[in-house]
């Protein structure tokens, strides 16, 4: 059953990031559709840790709950990314462009742990 | 429908640790290590189709910001460790797995 509800959840996560970073693409100068998501994806996961109140709970399979097994593993996790993250930052550097990677890795890190902690404060 | 097989061996590898902070760890050097592979793959030979199936749907899956975000944040402890580890392990990776793929198809 859980494992359906990670299936539901990356369904819809995937395709929203592929969408949502082809269309920022459009107006950014630097690649930064996947930071966006990114941060996005942070906040949604901050929310969803409360209600055990400990992350090492959902890791077990038998206390994931099909809320966060949906918006958690599945939709979050599959919106995020962090292989396309690590090769913007690698190929930007082979590039040359090292002022657009250390805005992406500046801006990631930063706002993205920031989300995921409000996320969390939200919740709490 | 790539999303969705990485998505499940993401999950798969967090319960198969029984802890997260070590299954998405793995689940995201083997995703760097992977799309590496892919990338230099479909510049050789590839459709648009595999390139999506492959890589932003099956790596993109698979690899993970968020949980990497949270436990930073949110952790008994060394979040910070572990975000650097996380970070400086996934560049190394493909430090390494990039040129090996493009040695490997440049002779193929």
């Amino acid at each position: 059953m859980t494992t359906l509800y990670v299936i539901l959840g990356a369904t819809v996560g995937a395709p929203s990031r592929f969408l949502l970073d082809q269309y920022l693409r459009r107006f950014l100068r630097y690649p930064l559709g996947i930071t966006v998501v990114n941060v996005l994806g942070s906040f949604v996961i901050g929310l969803t840790v409360a209600h055990h109140g400990s992350v090492a709970l959902y890791v077990k399979a038998g206390s994931v709950t099909n809320l966060q097994a949906l918006v958690a593993i599945g939709f979050a996790g599959a919106f995020t990314t962090w292989s396309t993250f690590i090769l913007d930052l690698y190929l930007a550097f082979e590039l040359k462009q090292y002022k657009g990677a250390a805005i992406n890795l500046v801006l990631s890190l930063t706002l993205g742990l920031t989300a995921a902690w409000i996320g969390l404060q939200l919740v709490q | 429908m790539g999303g969705i097989l990485g998505s499940l061996l993401r999950w798969g590898l967090s319960v198969a640790f029984n802890q997260n902070r070590a299954g998405t760890l793995i689940a995201n050097l083997l995703g760097v290590a992977l799309a590496s592979f892919f990338l230099v793959l479909v510049e050789h030979h590839g459709s648009d189709e595999l390139r999506h199936l492959l890589l932003p749907g099956f790596c993109g899956g698979l690899t993970t910001f968020s949980s990497v975000a949270l436990q930073s944040v949110h952790s008994t402890g060394n979040g910070a460790v572990y975000l650097v580890e996380t970070l400086l392990l996934s560049l190394l990776v493909v430090a390494i797995a990039l040129p090996v793929a493009r040695k490997i198809f440049k002779a193929a």
